[in-house]
């Protein structure tokens, strides 16, 4: 390989690479020849960002919407790369709770623009004219700022056990196993990060929280109702059969409509619905062949 | 497994301590606490607005326990609501006595629960009171009797429900 150039060499290496490797190299290419482009566009885009302000060290300040301009020209995409960039450059007091930036740790759900959702994954509305509108999360008690204060959540999640009850010994002895078919059940339940926009977007959950579950938490629930390898299906629902852990809930939907995962806590208590009211049953699970 | 255990039993004493209180005892506690302490003669808490947020700390998570399924009484509720699309074209069809009462009682008991609804969710006892609440349901209650009373009256003493209705869709 003495004789070859600095251009060949390379195209060889790349050659040599297997195909998602090649792709990936594409992309960082061009991803770097689209840094050079957008880095040329720097004019300011002043937004007008209104965020709900409140310390509970000084009580008798009421709660206010504090504003701030913010230039999205020198700021990431997403609603909290706005609130990470207040916070290092204008106010160092502003308080919330966030972790992964990616959308799967569930910390930063707040009520950005009236709707419940994670301020992570949604994007800054590019229109100038309208201020960007940021609260903690309705009808919660707030610790600070936009912090909402979660222990009854996450109590009622305790209080639904969302672990597998079983006495059955596996015959291998080392895990339950499970058919694809009822694996499949859990899907669009299990992906659940528990950022409660669903629980906190439900009007009866406003108005019944100490009795009603909501649908977050029931959700859960019944992904270990209808879980193949749980043996306590009959005493889980047997817990809910009063009329406010389920039945509180009046179908009104804005939890499957808020949800910033996709999911549909809704279903689920219908689901829970029709199997404490006898209209169906929890099939038999499968038979797996080894 | 061990763990698993202990954490459950840690986890029923724990239910067996939180009870649930129930708001008048807590007004009284949060009332003490005032009294204890007082600054310049301003109270620090309102019993009526703390009650739901103590309780969030104290109370059970769990809800009140009733022995009764709510399950058969939903499933009730669904069955009429359905009965109801089918009966409202069945009394303008086939007006008879019958299908006009069974449309008459159907509609009542639609309409008190959907009030109902209404009220355990608006006039709830830790906002508005004992009173109010009683008041509420007593008065959705006089309401559905009326509402049915005013039915029969128009099915027995005047042209039947299933008319009525064919007389309010050519004005």
């Amino acid at each position: 390989m003495a004789g070859l150039g600095i251009v060949e060499m390379s195209a060889i290496r790349f050659l040599k690479q297997p195909f998602t490797q090649q792709i990936k190299q594409i992309h960082i290419s061009t991803a770097l020849a689209a840094s050079d482009a957008v880095a040329v566009d720097k004019t300011p885009r002043i937004k007008t960002v209104q965020v709900y302000r409140w310390n509970p060290e000084t009580p008798e300040v009421k709660p206010k919407l504090q504003e701030y301009k913010v230039d999205l020209s020198s700021c990431g995409p997403m609603v909290l790369d706005v609130l990470i960039k207040i916070k290092n450059t204008e106010d160092s007091t502003l308080t919330f709770r966030r972790s992964c930036r990616e959308g799967i740790c569930g910390s930063c759900a707040m009520n950005i623009g009236g709707v419940n959702t994670l301020a992570c994954i949604s994007g800054i509305n590019s229109d100038l004219s309208k201020p960007l509108k940021i609260y903690p999360l309705p009808h919660m008690y707030v610790v600070k700022d936009l912090v909402p204060d979660m222990k009854l959540f996450y109590k009622q999640y305790a209080s639904i056990e969302p672990w597998l009850h079983t006495d059955v010994t596996p015959p291998n002895n080392k895990e339950h196993l499970q058919h694809t078919y009822d694996r499949q059940k859990l899907d669009g339940l299990y992906e659940c990060i528990l950022c409660a926009c669903c629980s906190t977007s439900c009007p009866s959950y406003w108005w019944n929280s100490e009795k009603y579950l909501g649908p977050a938490v029931l959700m859960q629930a019944y992904r270990w109702i209808i879980d193949s390898r749980d043996k306590a299906t009959a005493e889980r629902l047997d817990k809910m059969k009063d009329p406010f852990s389920v039945f509180r809930c009046h179908t009104i939907m804005n939890c499957t409509k808020t949800c910033p995962k996709g999911l549909n806590p809704g279903r689920a208590i219908a689901r829970i619905k029709s199997l404490l009211s006898g209209m169906s049953n929890k099939e038999e699970p499968k038979a797996i062949k080894q | 497994m061990l763990s698993l255990r202990l954490f459950r039993q840690t986890k029923c004493s724990m239910f067996a301590t939180q009870r649930p209180i129930s708001f008048n005892a807590l007004s009284k506690c949060v009332n003490r606490f005032n009294v204890t302490s007082r600054l310049d003669n301003k109270t620090l808490t309102k019993p009526l607005l703390t009650a739901p947020m103590i309780a969030r700390f104290t109370g059970s998570a769990a809800a009140v326990k009733t022995g009764k399924n709510y399950g058969s009484f939903w499933r009730t509720e669904r069955i009429v609501s359905i009965a109801l699309m089918g009966l409202f074209p069945a009394s303008v069809l086939y007006s008879s006595q019958i299908v006009d009462t069974l449309l008459a009682a159907t509609i009542s008991l639609h309409v008190y629960w959907g009030l109902e609804a209404l009220v355990v969710d608006y006039l709830r006892v830790p906002v508005v009171g004992q009173l109010a609440n009683k008041a509420g349901h007593a008065a959705i209650a006089l309401l559905a009797i009326v509402t049915l009373a005013g039915f029969l009256q128009v099915i027995f003493n005047g042209d039947g429900l299933g008319n009525a209705i064919v007389q309010l869709w050519k004005l």
